[in-house]
């Protein structure tokens, strides 16, 4: 399979299951530091018991966020622990994001980020 | 290609001069100071934010488009600051005629009409050192 057979299948399934929430991204430091969201389709489950190992921990999630989206609005390809996701109107905190996981041929189809919140 | 872009958000603390705020990122991935793919673009409302915290004397931020891929830029409309947090605003519309001019920087916040390209960026000049978590945050409705 090419990486553009994988990224149209991955949109067939993400448009089936997935669901928008907001990739975000504050700058600065304060209360009131300014902020972005980014609207993307994502699917959110929950890790599987035998994936509760390492940093990961009961309760955390995983978003996985098509890198096609990212591009399409606009947002660097830099997702990293601290960075926030919006889902359900819950703000959730990046733990960490794997860009690794999902690439094909060494194109990025999908991020994988942990989410605690 | 509507909708809402983040033109680049940043802390503000010694004097910058010409500090590219925007990142965006190209079809293929890569990291880009600007925003493209806005062909066809006719009008864009922006709105820049200062968050004020101590020091600095005056903060400008002046958004520019491109009629040549980006080998030169264009100021679009500029925006003032001072010491004082504010939050101004700004429409920028190519749907009017615009006569034959020399490209010239902006003056204080000025605005250019009739000039839109497919891409945008903010950039900004500080002067003095801003303390106390200042911040600058530029937003663009693309329509």
């Amino acid at each position: 399979m090419t990486s553009d057979q994988v990224k149209a299948s991955y949109r067939r399934l993400m448009n089936a299951v997935g669901e928008t929430i907001a990739i975000r991204r504050y700058t600065g430091a304060g209360h009131d530091r300014p902020r972005f969201d980014a609207n993307v389709m994502a699917r959110v489950v929950d890790y599987e018991p035998h994936e509760l190992a390492g940093s990961i921990t009961q309760g955390d999630r995983k978003l996985i966020v098509l890198a096609e989206d990212l591009i399409e609005a606009q947002v660097p390809l830099d997702l990293r622990k601290g960075d926030k996701a919006v889902v359900r109107g819950r703000e959730l905190n990046v733990e960490a994001a794997d860009d690794n996981t999902r690439r094909v041929q060494g194109v990025l189809i999908a991020y994988e980020l942990q989410v605690r919140g | 290609m509507t909708g809402i872009y983040n033109l680049g958000d940043a802390a503000i603390a010694q004097a910058v001069t010409d500090l590219i705020i925007t990142e965006g990122v190209s079809t293929s991935g890569t990291p880009q100071a600007l925003i493209d793919r806005l062909e066809g673009m006719s009008a864009v409302s922006l709105q820049a934010s200062l968050v004020y915290g101590s020091g600095g004397t005056a903060c400008i931020v002046i958004v520019q488009t491109s009629l040549d891929q980006g080998q030169s830029w264009i100021d679009v409309a500029r925006f003032d600051f001072a010491q004082a947090s504010a939050k101004k605003i700004a429409n920028v519309s190519a749907a009017v005629a615009a006569a034959p001019m020399a490209v010239a920087a902006l003056g204080a916040e000025g605005k250019l009409d009739g000039i839109l390209g497919d891409r945008l960026r903010a950039r900004v000049t500080s002067t003095g050192s801003y303390g106390g978590n200042t911040s600058i945050s530029v937003r663009a409705a693309v329509r």
